[in-house]
C-alpha cells in the first residue's frame, strides 16, 4: 500500500466498485442488509449506474491508492428543477455515494472527492448542490458550507 | 376529475394553457416566502414560464390547478419525478418531488391546497412512486404533517456562489 491517493472520473467499468461503496455506505449508518435486500439491490443498482455513466446521467469520481485500488469515491446527479427568484438556472447538483474504505479514514480523501464534485460543478455553473448527510458525513459537509434545509419527506404505498 | 359540492372549485391536470396562471401563483408564493425584488421576481416567471413551456408537454412537469365556476385558478401544486440512486427501500430510485403549492390569498382556509396536493399524491402513488419529498414553508408546514410528511433533518444545500 503506499499513501498516494489520486482521483480520477468513473467510468461504467467502474459500476462494480461504486455498488461496493454505496453498499457499505449504507451498511455502515443502517447495519447490514439481508442477502435478499443485498441481491435486490446489487441487480437494480449496478446497470442504472452502468448506464448513467455511459450517458452522462450519472457522474463518479474515484480515489485510488498507489497501486490503483479504489479507496474511496462520490457521485452526482444533475436534475431539472423549476426556476426560483434566486436561481433562474432550472438545475441543481445532487451529491451521492460519498465513501471512504475504513482503511483509507482520517486523511481527508473524502474531503477530496466532495472538493472535485463541487468543483466540477463550479465549472458548469451549476448554483446550489444538495445531499443527504449520514451522521459520519455531516461535520465535513458543514466544514465545506453546506446548510441543513426544510425539507419534508413522505412514505407513499 | 375531483369537484367539491361546498364550493364548486375543481381540480384537474395542468396543460401548457395553464403556465400564466402557474406561474402568477408561483409569484405569490415567492412573495410570501419574503421574496420582494421585483426585477429578481420578473425574472423567475420569465425563466419559470420558459421551462414549464418544455416540460408541460414532455411530461417532465405535471401540475394540477383547482379552478372556480367562472374558470379563474385559485389554487396550484406541482410534481417533478427526480431519479436517485436506487436505495435498499426504494429500488427504483424514484422520489416525487412535491412544489409550486399555493393558493390565491382570497381563496385560503377552505382546503384547497390539500386537495391539490392530494391529487398530486395520488398520481404519484398511481404510477408506483414510493417516496415523496418538498421543502415546507413554515404556511404550508401543518397541512404536509397531516398527509403525513415527516422533517428529515439529514438534508444539506451549498451555494457554489457563495
Amino acid at each position: 500500500m503506499t499513501d498516494e491517493i489520486t482521483i480520477r472520473p468513473a467510468t461504467p467499468g467502474d459500476a462494480g466498485a461504486i455498488f461496493h461503496q454505496r453498499r457499505a455506505m449504507f451498511e455502515d449508518v443502517f447495519g447490514a442488509l439481508g442477502p435478499d435486500d443485498a441481491a435486490t439491490m446489487e441487480t437494480t443498482f449496478i446497470p442504472w449506474v452502468r448506464r448513467g455513466l455511459t450517458d452522462g446521467s450519472y457522474r463518479g469520481w474515484l480515489a485510488c491508492n498507489g497501486d490503483g485500488h479504489v479507496v474511496a469515491g462520490g457521485g452526482l446527479i444533475v436534475h431539472e428543477w423549476m426556476a426560483s427568484p434566486l436561481h433562474p438556472d432550472p438545475r441543481r447538483a445532487y451529491m451521492a455515494n460519498v465513501y471512504t474504505e475504513p482503511a483509507y479514514r482520517r486523511r481527508g480523501i473524502a474531503r477530496r472527492i466532495v472538493d472535485t464534485i463541487v468543483a466540477w460543478c463550479r465549472t458548469e455553473g451549476l448554483k446550489v448542490v444538495w445531499l443527504h448527510a449520514s451522521p459520519f458525513g455531516r461535520p465535513l459537509y458543514e466544514s465545506l458550507g453546506f446548510e441543513p434545509t426544510n425539507e419534508m419527506r413522505l412514505r407513499l404505498g | 376529475m375531483v369537484t367539491s359540492a361546498d364550493d364548486e372549485i375543481t381540480i384537474r391536470p395542468a396543460t401548457v394553457a395553464d403556465i400564466p396562471d402557474l406561474v402568477r401563483l408561483r409569484r405569490v408564493m415567492f412573495e410570501a416566502m419574503d421574496h420582494d425584488d421585483p426585477v429578481k421576481l420578473d425574472a423567475m416567471e420569465e425563466a419559470a414560464s420558459a421551462y414549464l413551456a418544455g416540460a408541460i408537454p414532455a411530461g417532465e412537469f405535471h401540475g394540477w390547478v383547482a379552478v372556480t365556476p367562472a374558470g379563474e385558478a385559485v389554487s396550484t401544486s406541482g410534481v417533478v419525478i427526480d431519479q436517485h440512486p436506487p436505495t435498499p427501500a426504494n429500488l427504483s430510485g424514484q422520489i416525487g418531488y412535491v412544489m409550486n403549492v399555493v393558493t390565491a390569498p382570497e381563496y385560503r382556509r377552505q382546503g384547497l391546497a390539500r386537495r391539490v396536493t392530494q391529487a398530486a399524491l395520488e398520481w404519484l402513488d398511481g404510477r408506483g412512486i414510493q417516496r415523496a419529498s418538498l421543502h415546507a414553508t413554515e404556511m404550508g408546514q401543518p397541512l404536509y404533517e397531516s398527509l403525513g410528511f415527516e422533517p428529515t433533518t439529514n438534508e444539506m444545500r451549498l451555494e457554489t456562489g457563495k
